[in-house]
């Protein structure tokens, strides 16, 4: 560590501009770069600052990797397997139909995605799991062959909200799962659409009361 | 004699064309770089691991309008870097987590204590930079990929790269103690 005065900071900016070829913040040339180097090499304390400079590279290189680690890995396998199941089924015209109705292979994906969503605990968790933006996704696609949408269950009472509060959202979308979720702090109902398109879907997640849109996103 | 390994076009030709391995096979290759660019990036291994998903949903999704303008692996990671800074604009990372430990197997460092202090003060100070700065600095310092490649990974000029990692640099200089002055 240096016990010189301080550099300005506004040396330590041109000094490292420099090392990357820029001069003033502009790509420059050699000859530029070098004139530069010149007019600085009477400033007090460029020694210091080139040798930090150096130091702060050598240490972000050095940094190790850091393993991925295999439970991580596997949750991705797993999603990517559900993507692909997801991808090759018919999304159009499919209705709320009751669980033992439904494809294995619908199950097995499911399945796969319950694994993906470990640790949202989406599934084997007490009503209204806790949902955020983030985990989105994944809540989403796990909501396939679970029908716990309280009033938005009535066909017409989901149109209904959905022309309310999501208008960009067809009333009449086909509901593909749902369940009861917390959102923002907020009781709501998560649902996931489909869009008449393969493989396509919207998820939205509606406050209780259908009193507000919380949020909306494509899926995948 | 063994086949070549499939190239990054051709797997993603082949996920194109209904192979439903060859989307996964293309994921693992990449997936440990990926990892490190995001966990690096968000600082959280929670969030690296919820960006990556992101972006595989993502990536899956728009693998059918890839018309090979970029390099595949620059165009997967540009998704997952995308989702990264998605995150970090929107302020949604956590901040108490600390990264997993990253020591790799391998022979005995000298001083592992004093190399995982230097890692956590790395990943504090990239934390107390830009979004911007501290993605570009993680892509080519930290990474390796070059000026060029990064650029188009953030989808910039290569002369905002550089000049993203040399301010970068300057702070991080300060940040890690190696110079006083104002970061």
């Amino acid at each position: 560590m240096s016990t010189d005065p301080d550099p300005p900071a506004t040396l330590i900016e041109q000094v490292a501009e420099l090392d990357a070829g820029l001069v003033d913040g502009q790509e420059a040339g050699a000859a530029a770069v070098l004139a530069r180097r010149s007019e600085l090499a009477a400033e007090p304390g460029l020694a210091a600052v080139v040798d930090a400079l150096a130091a702060t590279r050598a240490e972000l290189a050095a940094q190790p990797p850091v393993p991925l680690p295999a439970s991580t890995a596997d949750r991705w396998s797993a999603l990517i397997d559900g993507l692909h199941e997801l991808a090759e089924e018919q999304p159009v015209g499919i209705d709320p139909a009751p669980r033992w109705r439904l494809p294995v292979a619908v199950a097995a994906v499911a399945a796969a995605l319950i694994v993906v969503a470990a640790g949202v605990a989406a599934l084997s968790a007490p009503a209204r799991p806790t949902v955020t933006g983030t985990q989105l996704v994944r809540e989403a696609l796990a909501t396939r062959a679970v029908y716990d949408t309280g009033e938005l269950a009535d066909p017409a009472r989901r149109a209904e909200c959905l022309a309310a509060v999501a208008p960009g959202v067809r009333p009449d979308a086909p509901l593909i799962g749902g369940r009861q979720v917390r959102f923002d702090g907020r009781s709501a109902t998560l649902l996931l659409l489909g869009t008449g398109q393969l493989g396509q879907f919207t998820a939205v997640v509606i406050e209780e009361g259908c009193s507000a849109l919380l949020t909306q996103r494509d899926v995948p | 004699m063994t086949q070549p390994a499939p190239t990054d076009a051709e797997l993603m030709a082949a996920h194109q064309a209904g192979d439903r391995t060859a989307f996964g096979l293309l994921v693992n290759r990449h997936r440990q770089k990926l990892w490190n660019v995001a966990v690096r990036t968000l600082g959280n291994p929670g969030d690296a691991d919820d960006a990556v998903q992101e972006a595989l949903v993502a990536a899956f999704s728009r693998a059918g309008s890839f018309h090979g303008r970029s390099e595949v692996g620059t165009w997967l990671y540009r998704i997952v870097v995308n989702a990264c800074i998605d995150r970090m604009r929107h302020d949604r990372i956590r901040r108490t987590v600390p990264l997993p430990d990253s020591e790799p197997a391998g022979p005995r460092r000298a001083d592992p204590v004093a190399e995982l202090a230097t890692r956590m003060e790395v990943r504090d100070a990239l934390a107390a930079l830009s979004v911007d700065h501290r993605i570009a600095l993680v892509l080519v310092e930290m990474e390796g990929w070059s000026v060029a490649d990064a650029a188009q990974i953030l989808d910039v000029r290569p002369g905002t790269v550089k000049s993203r990692c040399a301010r970068g640099k300057a702070k991080l200089a300060v940040l890690l103690g190696h110079l006083r002055g104002e970061a």
